[in-house]
């Protein structure tokens, strides 16, 4: 039972589900199924139906209806509407007619002559629309009816003679009924110029131009783009699609009647508001307008081929359109509200009661007042020291939370200056060979400060895990790193479901979020080295060289990665079972490790975690601030060894100078003290420690040229 | 679901008593004259009731101690009489008798001199809602000579406060009414939910019930009668009150002695968690109220009290409170007193007018104080 009850929370469908309503494209999914129903209903209800006679001529007659549908899209996406897409595909029915078959021009001066007529049409909306500045509704509608009553009077002029025409030729022939692949030629047509038009809208400059026209005209124009010139042409892109519609039609009907185009752009505009594409303009794609064609296309043709009555049809539409965009509206107007509602899916954590804490236990990590002695250097002067890193000449580097590096000159460290400035919030820190401040940044990836002050980037994405829905290529919340000595930078990033400020949601979960990344600067390559950790953070290179040590902050344990010997490759629990939560490691020096711990458990919160619904319920029912939480009021430093052993601990009774306790750096005998929260960075004088001894030497520093060598021979064995 | 709760409530239940946590606002704005108040003497090891006796003096309970308190602050300090048993309620007869509530003995009386005169142990068997008084929390002795007593609950004493209200049981506790000579008690009103204060109206004729769980005042016929005579004055209190004393010029003080929090409210409809938190974690690490914020490294912690730049804000969830209120006859708070987090006059039990000076007792921070009531110490 209760393994089952594990691999239920393990392997959470609600984690599956929050991230399939993540994606953009899961907004289309009412319009999708809607299709998919219709589809599978006159499946069963007509014999043949899906034979793929019936399938070829279901695809001939849908493609025109389509390019309608998308030439009114076009116009509603830039913020307008098109309602003369009817009258002009009529028109362009008979212009093609005529031009070929009464004045017999050849096949590609017909097209070009058509299209240049849809254009006109749409330069004319589009003239009136964008530099007259005259409603769109109101425009086209009067458009609309011109059109039309010229069309009306053209064809009752030109029956006798459109009636006797004679053959188009081949090119004609191939149009109205020939195949591509075994396709309808104007179905081919419709499945290249809609793949050219999605493309166009999403990824190229006009296109997207058009797009953000439709999603704020006042926005659009402060970021710069001509908005005149936006409108403008998407009606001239309106008119070209329907006049070729109005092409591929006469050569399939070779016949030009009065109804022809009669109510298409009510058709055309319903298939629109049906795939979801809002009337406010700005959001939808092509695919999303051709779902909707798709719906209303199959439910007339299947309609009329059960034999309904003519009006039946057209009532029964009526009341599906009605309900599909009502639920519709709803639906993508609360997606993001059901997403809110099961986002947060807490795993089952199940803890050991910790080694004790209390002053006579007589264990490592008994309390006691060590680092009441911490003094502190620049008190009220720094805001939130997460991480703390010194350089060769003794000078004091942190973070500060506005997002910049802040030095402090040695040795009073009483002169404070901005070193530079990264931007989001920096975590950890590191030094490499060449003295450059490698950081990372939550919210932007890894970063890198040179002596001279100047910033670049090292990564800001690694691989994508394929199996996943989510992208998590890009790097969410990069904590702490290290540098090998090969010079490969070895980084964990906490977690790419919450951003940093909601690293409690993140606790809540306790899930295997985060992750640990390698980048190596000589390739220049970033690739994910160990998947599903929870909260991965405090990495540190192993005195040797040959490990990664990090720490896992949920789940109160130290682990250490490989990187060379015969156990290269595999991950090692090292530390289990603390009694507080991990931060940051680095190295001290004796040979052993400091472990910054950033709050100590307490009991309930250990219950919580065995309880994954009572965190849910919590997190629903209660406001943040009350949220029973992980306790980093106060926390400790702790040493531990290669072999995992703890030795020794130092404690802040009551956290009175530091509450959270999220690093530390040995440098020359003394301890300095960061804190995520904290108001000032701690320096504690070791009694005992070697004071020549500093992080750098010990990293870069020992006989220049041995330790690269040193480790290549290492990888080559 | 929550939802549809919401909307089940509205539509069947329109009546229903809200529960959500009042806000501090209005007459219970915060402040710090409570911080602020003088304090009175040497440090009191977790006093729990302090009653004015008729030598002028002051009489507190403290532990199994009950301390006589002379002086003009009170700061002389003997002890008056010492029992087997934590002490709560204090209280003078008119007749000069001192009645302590012992925790599962009862009901004592006490001669001036500090001997034992007497004992109310159970409510006769024969009566209903008999039983013991294991549980006094708060007595009162009327003008005529009757005494009206509360006893907290069925199953457990004054000290387990905190069990009891994370135990979550149907309401068990009383109000108790006997003679002069502690003979012919009989329960006047039944299923009350920790009724920590007692206070007569100044006609007599309705006794004022606080009950804590269930953060209300309410007003009890004090002949007895019928429990639908119950009334309710205040439905729902910011934080749980304690003891209620009589004010000068009408109305009420009001001690309220830790305060609601929604996450302990969300613990109490947490019916498994709360179980296995009972069983299995010492109470001092409890989620749930507090009457002093101990420092503590295992305590639960809330995402609005970790500290931001070495600070911890005072808007934070507090554990532990201190709060007195004055209302008004109808129940209504017309002026309070705060000591907000991270304060040093938390977990209030008892408050009294003495003379023309109030006193409230801080049992979570060991003192007794001043309150600064002169309306010139007011707008500081």
């Amino acid at each position: 039972m209760s393994s089952l009850r594990r691999f239920w929370y393990r392997h959470s469908p609600q984690l599956f589900l929050s991230e399939l309503l993540e994606k953009r494209w899961m907004e289309p999914i009412v319009p999708f199924i809607l299709m998919c129903v219709v589809f599978a209903a006159f499946f069963l209800l007509i014999p043949g139906y899906t034979s793929w006679v019936n399938l070829r001529q279901l695809m001939r007659d849908f493609a025109e209806q389509a390019f309608v549908a998308m030439a009114m899209a076009v116009a509603v996406l830039a913020g307008g509407i098109d309602l003369s897409v009817g009258a002009v595909f009529a028109m362009a029915n008979f212009l093609a007619l005529y031009l070929l078959e009464i004045l017999g021009l050849p096949f590609p001066v017909m097209v070009a002559g058509v299209l240049l007529f849809g254009a006109a049409v749409g330069a004319v909306n589009g003239g009136l629309i964008a530099y007259a500045k005259t409603r769109p509704f109101l425009t086209t509608m009067v458009v609309l009816i011109i059109v039309r009553a010229s069309y009306n009077k053209l064809t009752a002029a030109f029956t006798g003679e459109l009636a006797s025409a004679g053959e188009g030729g081949d090119a004609w022939d191939f149009l109205g009924s020939g195949y591509v692949l075994g396709i309808p030629t104007n179905m081919a047509c419709l499945i290249v110029i809609g793949l050219a038009a999605h493309i166009f809208l999403t990824r190229l400059r006009p296109g997207l131009h058009i797009m953000a026209v439709g999603s704020s005209r006042k926005a659009a124009r402060h970021a710069g783009i001509d908005i005149k010139r936006a409108l403008f042409s998407a009606y001239v892109i309106s008119g070209v699609l329907t006049a070729f519609a109005g092409i591929l039609y006469a050569a399939r009907q070779n016949s030009s009647g009065t109804d022809t185009g009669v109510g298409w752009e009510v058709n055309a505009l319903a298939g629109v508001v049906l795939g979801g594409i809002s009337l406010a303009g700005g959001r939808g794609t092509i695919a999303r307008a051709l779902i909707g064609a798709v719906i209303i296309f199959l439910l007339i043709n299947g309609l009329v081929q059960l034999g309904t009555h003519g009006s039946l049809t057209t009532a029964a539409i009526g009341f599906i359109l009605l309900a599909a965009v009502g639920f519709n509206v709803k639906w993508i107007k609360n997606k993001s509200k059901v997403l809110q509602k099961i986002y947060v899916s807490p795993t089952l954590v199940e803890f050991r009661p910790p080694p004790s804490i209390a002053r006579d236990a007589g264990t490592a990590f008994a309390e006691n007042d060590r680092l009441h002695a911490a003094e502190a250097i620049a008190l009220d002067r720094i805001e939130g020291p997460e991480d703390v890193i010194l350089d060769r000449h003794d000078n004091l580097y942190t973070v500060n939370r506005n997002g910049s590096i802040i030095r402090f000159l040695a040795p009073g460290y009483e002169a404070r200056e901005e070193f530079a400035r990264i931007g989001g919030r920096p975590l950890g820190m590191a030094m490499d060979r060449d003295e450059n401040i490698i950081v990372c940044v939550a919210g932007m990836g890894v970063y890198g400060v040179r002596p001279d002050r100047t910033v670049f980037k090292v990564t800001d994405e690694t691989n994508r895990s394929w199996l996943r829905l989510k992208d998590d290529s890009r790097l969410y919340l990069a904590d702490d790193l290290d540098i090998a000595p090969d010079g490969k930078i070895y980084f964990s990033e906490a977690t790419i479901r919450y951003d940093l400020a909601d690293w409690a949601l993140d606790g809540f979960e306790g899930r295997g979020n985060g992750r640990l990344i390698c980048h190596d600067p000589a390739t220049g390559r970033t690739r994910t080295i160990l998947k599903n950790l929870a909260f991965p953070n405090g990495v540190c290179l192993a005195h040797d060289g040959r490990a990664v040590l990090w720490a896992s902050t949920w789940l109160c344990r130290i682990y250490r990665y490989w990187l060379a010997g015969e156990k290269a490759g595999t991950n090692e629990l090292l530390v289990d079972n603390l009694p507080g939560y991990p931060d940051n490691i680095n190295r001290a020096s004796d040979g052993c490790y400091w472990l910054a711990m950033v709050g100590i458990r307490s009991p309930v919160y250990d219950l919580a975690m065995a309880d994954p619904g009572f965190r849910v319920r919590m997190v629903k029912q209660i406001p943040p601030d009350e949220w029973l939480c992980p306790g980093i009021n106060f926390g400790c430093i702790v040493k531990f060894d290669d072999s995992g052993t703890v030795r020794e601990s130092l404690w802040d009774p009551g956290g009175r100078s530091h509450p959270t306790i999220t690093s530390m750096r040995e440098h020359k005998g003394h301890l300095y003290i960061g804190g995520l929260e904290n108001n000032r960075i701690g320096r504690l004088r070791l009694p005992g420690a070697d004071p020549d001894w500093t992080s750098w030497n010990s990293y870069w520093g020992r006989t220049e040229a041995a330790a690269p060598r040193r480790a290549r021979l290492e990888r080559v064995g | 679901m929550a939802l549809l709760r919401d909307i089940v409530d509205a539509v069947f239940f329109p009546s229903r008593a809200v529960h959500g946590i009042p806000v501090l606002d209005g007459a219970y704005s915060p402040n710090q004259r409570l911080e602020r108040a003088r304090v009175l003497g040497a440090p009191i090891p977790a006093p729990d009731d302090l009653a004015p006796g008729p030598d002028g003096a002051l009489y507190v309970s403290s532990g199994t101690s009950i301390l006589r308190c002379a002086g003009t602050d009170f700061a002389e300090r003997s002890v008056f009489a010492e029992l087997e048993a934590p002490v709560g309620a204090l209280a003078w007869t008119p007749d000069g008798r001192l009645l302590a509530g012992v925790s599962g003995r009862g009901i004592g009386a006490f001669t001036a001199a500090g001997r034992p005169a007497g004992w109310l142990a159970t409510v006769g068997g024969g009566t209903a809602g008999g039983g013991p008084i294991a549980c006094p929390l708060s007595i009162v002795a009327a003008a005529d000579g009757r005494i009206f007593a509360t006893d907290g609950s069925r199953h457990n004493a004054p000290e387990q406060w905190l069990t009891d209200l994370m135990e979550h049981r149907p309401a068990s506790g009383r109000l108790i009414v006997c003679d002069a000579d502690l003979g012919g008690a009989r329960v006047i009103a039944d299923g009350l939910a920790w009724p920590y204060g007692l206070a007569l109206t100044p006609d007599g004729h309705e006794a004022l019930v606080t009950e804590a769980w269930t953060h209300m005042l309410a007003a009890v016929p004090a002949g007895g009668g019928r429990a639908a005579a119950r009334r309710v004055l205040v439905h729902n209190f910011p934080a749980y009150p304690a003891r209620i004393a009589p004010a000068a010029g009408g109305g009420y003080w009001l001690a309220l002695f830790a305060p609601r929090a929604q996450l302990t409210e969300f613990v109490l409809r947490e019916r498994r968690f709360r179980e296995t938190m009972l069983a299995e974690v010492p109470p001092e690490l409890w989620i749930g109220p507090s009457l002093a914020a101990h420092f503590n490294y295992r305590e639960p912690t809330q995402i609005g009290r970790i500290k931001k730049l070495g600070i911890q804000k005072p808007w934070a969830p507090a554990r532990s409170y201190g709060l007195v209120a004055r209302l008004d006859a109808a129940g209504d708070a017309v002026e309070s007193f705060h000591s907000r987090v991270a304060g040093t006059v938390h977990g209030i039990t008892a408050v009294r007018a003495v003379g023309a000076r109030v006193l409230a007792l801080s049992k979570g921070n060991d003192t007794l104080v001043e309150l600064p009531t002169s309306s010139a110490v007011r707008d500081q």
